[in-house]
């Protein structure tokens, strides 16, 4: 899942991004209003962190722009004002949910995760793909009763594909919403973390779930 | 005035009542003694005509054959008086001549001559029935000492009560008689019986009404002050907002409701100026805590952290905490300047070295963004000033100049001291930054306000858009100002004035120490 993080204060910014990176998210980062329209217009966040007090446009006016632009990505605001009409004013302006600072990093991945899941449809918390299990509250991976341990980017890949399960999703979607602004689209990443996912997922299993549709993507099911 | 708990309207009717009474009583004894003296004047000018009458008769019956004693004796009896007796008293033979009874009396009686006694009982024995013993004795006691021109009078007791006594002195050929007349005083007596009366029946009753009338009144005209009370006490710290009704202007409650409405203005402002500092407080609190708090969770969210990552993260935290040290600082100071505590603690200095030595202690931090700072100035310039709130400034406009001047820039700090009537130095921290834009000009001296917001003024703002706002109080708690006075395209120029010593040589005290602290 591909998030754009837009805070002013750089040291807040690497924090946060370190531990949403951790998590599995790929992250972007925008440190003012502007720079965060731009890119959340070329690209296709899964969700955005949205700091209110920003430079040039505020985060109420980033929040409310993209709003009217049609964009239904998912919101949480970061705010360090908890007066009722500060957090009225950032709902109203769009946003799906708030977190006031200062705030524990493990609330801030649940109103996360809770915000991702109800696109594009509510998902439970826990992905269910035949027998394999994608936990996206520990980020642990099951096939059975067996437990496979992934790196933090093959969950991220693995997760993404559960979340599409049964659905080809096509390479470009998979690099966009996998890795952050920096992955080079020409390299095979992708490729490598697929083959290493099969490995981990099928093997030892007489029912593949990773397909592999040629020129078009892949896909996640039985 | 002793109040003795009592409302003040309840005060305000009893004065009334007490002054009303007062004058009251005063108008009352005026105007009884009036009708008192109007009455006896009456009285007295009855029996002087009635006296006078029977002198002119007496005259005119003077025949010279008769003795005057007759002619008395025939004219007395011949008159009739209502109210009133007449006598005659002979000064030569010491005799009195009784009058009759009134008219309606038809008992008349021969009255023997005799002594002034039994004359004088003879009166009694006329209808009038009255017996008034004294009135031989004021006659004949009144020959010596009246006129003709000025009658005597005087009250007699009778059988009959108080009575009116007139003497009267009428010269008849060589012969001088004392015409005397009495008159009862029950009419006079029943006037003023009346007057009191009507005096002690009425007073207590306008006295209530115009008691229950001033207390009405009080009330009346107190009833905003209740109005105002009322809505007094329901106004808190939540409800500064509101205000007391104005009933009417011109008036004194309507002055005290609007000077108690601008009261209630200041109050409110000075508190939403409060409410605002603390919010402005704990948000600029809010971001380094959130990465203290957020680096330390992430630093423990995994068991398995290398070394350098936790070092990473601890000097992150360590970094933020100073930051929050400086923020926390700040507002205690300002806080502290603001409850109006003395906080300088002035000693004899040198102006123009506190500022070298400032400028040299951040020349390494401009050098690490590319910037150049110097100094130019003497070493003197003393002054009486507490050097580490003085270094503060200096370093905050040093600090604020190196921030907003892009690489490659410059930063002069000039020092000098300029003569006027007072005597002042000047200390100018220029910049070749970006200038302050127009409309952050008005603000920049507010607390909590940033020109620019932003990752780049983030590392080396001194906290919070705190520095410039004390700065200004630090100049200003020294007698001095800190004023913006150019700011384009090629720069800022900072200047502080701060007061010089009169005379060079010892530095007055008295320069530092009456300072008002305005921050």
């Amino acid at each position: 899942m591909r998030l754009l993080l837009v805070e002013d204060d750089a040291r807040l910014a690497d924090m946060l991004s370190r531990s949403l990176r951790e998590q599995g998210y790929a992250v972007d980062i925008a440190g003012d209003g502007e720079r965060a329209l731009y890119q959340a217009r070329i690209n296709d966040y899964d969700g955005i962190v949205l700091d209110i007090g920003l430079p040039k446009r505020d985060g109420l006016d980033v929040s409310q722009a993209l709003r009217q632009e049609g964009k239904r990505v998912p919101i949480l605001m970061l705010t360090a004002r908890d007066a009722v009409r500060d957090r009225v004013a950032g709902l109203d302006a769009g946003a799906d949910d708030y977190v006031t600072k200062p705030f524990a990093l493990e609330e801030l991945h649940a109103r996360l995760r809770a915000l991702l899941r109800r696109l594009p449809e509510m998902l439970p918390p826990a992905l269910n793909v035949a027998d394999l299990t994608v936990d996206t509250r520990s980020q642990t991976v099951r096939r059975g009763e067996r437990t496979i341990p992934v790196t933090v980017k093959e969950y991220g890949l693995l997760e993404y594909l559960a979340r599409n399960a049964g659905r080809v999703v096509g390479r470009a979607e998979l690099c966009e919403h996998v890795w952050d602004e920096n992955h080079d689209p020409f390299s095979n990443a992708l490729e490598v973390y697929i083959n290493r996912l099969r490995r981990k997922v099928d093997d030892g299993s007489n029912a593949p779930l990773i397909h592999t549709h040629r020129g078009a993507g892949y896909r996640l099911g039985t | 005035m002793p109040t003795l708990g009592l409302s003040i309207r309840a005060r305000l009717a009893l004065w009334y009542a007490a002054v009303f009474a007062a004058s009251l009583g005063a108008v009352s004894i005026a105007l009884y003694g009036v009708v008192a003296r109007r009455s006896l004047a009456n009285v007295d000018a009855s029996l002087y005509e009635a006296a006078t009458a029977v002198a002119t008769a007496i005259e005119i019956e003077a025949d010279g054959v008769r003795s005057a004693r007759d002619v008395a004796v025939h004219v007395v009896h011949e008159f009739r008086f209502r109210d009133l007796q007449v006598a005659v008293y002979d000064g030569a033979t010491e005799t009195l001549v009784p009058g009759t009874a009134p008219a309606e009396s038809d008992d008349t009686q021969a009255i023997d001559e005799g002594d002034v006694d039994s004359i004088a009982r003879g009166i009694a024995t006329h209808a009038f029935r009255m017996e008034v013993p004294a009135l031989g004795g004021f006659l004949s006691s009144t020959s010596t000492t009246a006129t003709l021109s000025r009658p005597a009078y005087t009250n007699l007791e009778s059988d009959d009560g108080e009575v009116r006594a007139i003497a009267l002195p009428h010269r008849i050929g060589a012969h001088v008689i004392i015409i005397g007349a009495v008159h009862r005083l029950h009419s006079h007596r029943r006037l003023l019986a009346g007057v009191r009366l009507s005096l002690g029946l009425g007073i207590p009753l306008l006295l209530l009404l115009s008691t229950l009338g001033g207390y009405l009144l009080a009330r009346k005209s107190l009833q905003p002050v209740a109005v105002m009370t009322d809505r007094a006490a329901h106004i808190s710290a939540t409800t500064l907002h509101e205000r007391l009704p104005v009933a009417n202007a011109g008036d004194e409650l309507g002055r005290l409701a609007r000077v108690f409405n601008d009261l209630l203005a200041r109050v409110g402002a000075a508190f939403e100026q409060q409410r605002q500092f603390i919010a402005d407080a704990s948000h600029e609190l809010r971001t380094p805590v959130a990465i203290v708090r957020g680096e330390a969770e992430l630093a423990l969210s995994r068991d398995e952290r290398s070394a350098d990552e936790l070092r990473a993260a601890l000097r992150t935290i360590r970094e933020e905490m100073l930051a929050l040290q400086r923020i926390v600082e700040d507002l205690f100071l300002l806080a502290r300047a603001h409850a109006g505590e003395r906080l300088i603690s002035p000693s004899e200095m040198y102006l123009g070295e506190l500022c070298a030595e400032c400028v040299r202690s951040v020349r390494s931090l401009a050098a690490s963004k590319g910037t150049t700072v110097r100094y130019v100035g003497g070493d003197e310039l003393p002054m009486r000033g507490d050097e580490g709130l003085l270094r503060r400034l200096l370093l905050n406009l040093l600090d604020n100049a190196i921030k907003y001047t892009p690489a490659g820039g410059a930063v002069t700090v000039t020092a000098r001291s300029i003569d006027g009537d007072a005597g002042a130095y000047v200390v100018e921290v220029a910049d070749t930054g970006l200038g302050v834009p127009a409309e952050a000009r008005q603000r920049i001296f507010d607390r909590f306000f940033r020109a620019q917001r932003g990752r780049e003024a983030g590392e080396l703002a001194s906290g919070a858009g705190l520095g410039l706002s004390i700065a200004q109080w630090i100049a200003q708690a020294h007698s001095g100002t800190l004023e913006l006075i150019k700011s384009d395209q090629a720069g800022s120029v900072f200047q502080v004035r701060l007061p010089a010593p009169v005379h060079r040589v010892v530095a007055e005290p008295v320069a530092v120490e009456g300072v008002a602290f305005t921050g």
